[in-house]
């Protein structure tokens, strides 16, 4: 997953120089590019993957460091070894910013996610959300514009990152025409985006390999996509032009719906724990990653809170479920 | 009719009274241990909001708004001053009805509420959305909707912490933060997730 958002995130810089026609952006990151010769005008492989790391790299480190300074501190206030688990944490998230995120946003909300959303619950599986999804959250509501307020990414051929959405509003399919990105594109992921959540192909076989070893549970995938596409054809049905016709196979391919929904959604200890609650919470959450893309402009791109939302449904979710499940047997065994 | 299920959504998700406003935190913090008496004290804010909201409207339409007493001949009077003290009466009024028939029909969840269910009596949440209400000058049927639904999400909210709570019974919080400060740490988070649907018109 790293390697990908490496390579992708270099080829979309380099892409969105190339379009932009600008012989560099400027900022520390450009100075960094061109001081180690890079040459833009003709992107190579090893060019596309030195402007890739630039922009990862950074960003990968201040989130470690900022999660192993908290887990630490708690570590050492409980007296006990630190667990690993917070690298984790950090890469997801790191995956779920934008290549132009502020370096101070990124330690900011990763210590934010790490302190609220695991420490003081006691660390790995004691608690009810995912930190890396708290922290992203974070990003995304304290802070809307690190996702979408850099020039460069900005200006390029009318369309950025996941502000797609509100420009298929403005002016229907055309838009896929004059950014010219089609569905394959974004399926293997050259469009603008998050870093490491544009290549709904490299997530898909992540996702397998997962969903394989059993550690994500596939009930939960398929319920998300499962909300996704009924929510859809709802609005579909109802819907007045404009957003509401965008079909499913584009929102599940656009944004950081599947990289959400395989890597952070089933978070064993976020996600609910029956399977029918693993259904529900999937198709609630799913359901709501349109609501809000289609309803809600002030978001573009809504997956991070709608998987929130879902992760705090879950434990509710799931007292339903297993009440459900007592009467059941109260009545069948007497 | 979209536009009446529209202002019940709004008032459930958008506006929810406790995770967007924080109104009723001191009911919604202390009765959120266990998810049956969350719902019970859910159920009871619904019922106590469905009646007090349209009652309090017919109120001040036809008494306290001013120029409202004009079928009476008295269109210069202003009683709008009163507005506080009786909504807050028929407040209690409901309350005490409400409360008189949870202890004879559900006495073990009259137990449980304990002093909660009369404190309902001075809930800023009651209060707040019969104010909003009167601010955002909602007819008879919108006031129906309106209560209706900030009852129902401030039911939904209760419920959902109550159930992460019972969740965290096997988390590993500091002393320091054990009982009411996680519990305020887990409703900023909540709210946040809520965060999501703030924006939507």
């Amino acid at each position: 997953m790293l390697a990908a958002a490496v390579v992708n995130t270099g080829y979309q810089y380099l892409h969105a120089l190339d379009t932009a026609g600008k012989e560099h952006a400027g900022g520390w990151r450009d100075d960094f590019i061109l001081g180690l010769g890079v040459d833009y005008q003709e992107p190579t492989i090893i060019g596309t993957t030195v402007a890739g790391l630039v922009h990862v790299v950074p960003v990968l480190i201040i989130a470690i460091m900022a999660a192993g300074v908290c887990e630490r501190a708690f570590a050492t206030q409980r007296d006990r070894p630190m667990d690993a688990g917070f690298i984790l944490s950090a890469i997801v998230f790191t995956l779920l910013m934008h290549p132009a995120v502020s370096l101070f946003h990124v330690a900011f909300a990763m210590m934010f996610g790490i302190v609220f959303g695991r420490g003081v619950f006691g660390g790995e599986g004691k608690t009810f959300l995912n930190p890396a999804l708290l922290a992203a959250a974070v990003v995304q509501i304290s802070f809307p514009t690190a996702h979408t307020g850099h020039p460069l990414w900005d200006g390029i051929a009318g369309y950025s990152g996941t502000m797609i959405f509100s420009l298929f509003d403005e002016s229907g399919g055309g838009v896929f025409v004059s950014a010219d990105i089609g569905w394959w594109d974004a399926f293997i992921g050259v469009q603008q985006g998050m870093m490491g959540t544009t290549s709904t192909l490299a997530v898909a076989l992540g996702g397998i390999i997962l969903m394989w070893s059993r550690i994500a549970s596939w009930r939960l995938v398929l319920g998300h996509i499962l909300g996704l596409i009924l929510v859809v054809s709802l609005f579909g049905a109802v819907g007045d032009g404009g957003i509401t016709n965008l079909p499913w196979y584009w929102h599940a391919v656009l944004g950081s719906f599947a990289f959400g929904v395989v890597f952070v959604a089933t978070d064993p200890a976020s996600a609910a724990s029956t399977d029918a609650g693993r259904w529900i919470q999937g198709i609630v959450a799913g359901g709501l990653v349109v609501v809000m893309r289609v309803v809600n402009p002030s978001h573009p791109d809504s997956v991070v809170t709608a998987l929130l939302m879902g992760s705090i449904l879950a434990p509710l979710i799931d007292y339903l479920v297993v009440g459900w499940n007592i009467r059941q047997r109260r009545r069948r065994y007497g | 009719m979209p536009e009446l299920s529209g202002l019940f959504l709004r008032s459930v998700f958008i506006d929810n009274l406790a995770l967007s406003f924080f109104l009723g935190m001191c009911t919604f913090l202390a009765v959120s241990r266990r998810v049956e008496t969350a719902f019970g004290v859910g159920l009871a804010m619904i019922a106590v909001q469905t009646v007090t909201v349209p009652v309090n409207n017919l109120i001040y339409t036809w008494i306290l708004a001013p120029g409202a007493l004009a079928w009476a001949g008295l269109g210069e009077v202003d009683l709008s001053f009163l507005k506080l003290i009786a909504f807050i009466g028929v407040i209690a009024a409901m309350v005490q009805v409400l409360e008189m028939a949870v202890e004879f029909h559900v006495p073990r969840l009259h137990r449980a509420l304990g002093i909660f269910l009369p404190l309902i009596t001075v809930n800023c949440a009651i209060l707040g959305g019969t104010l909003f209400m009167v601010e955002r000058s909602y007819g008879f049927t919108q006031s129906v909707v309106y209560g209706f639904g900030t009852g129902v999400g401030w039911a939904l909210a209760i419920v959902m912490l109550a159930a992460i709570r019972e969740r965290l019974k096997y988390s590993d919080v500091p002393d320091g933060l054990k009982g009411l400060g996680i519990t305020f740490i887990i409703v900023g988070i909540m709210s946040l997730a809520f965060m999501g649907f703030s924006g939507i018109g």
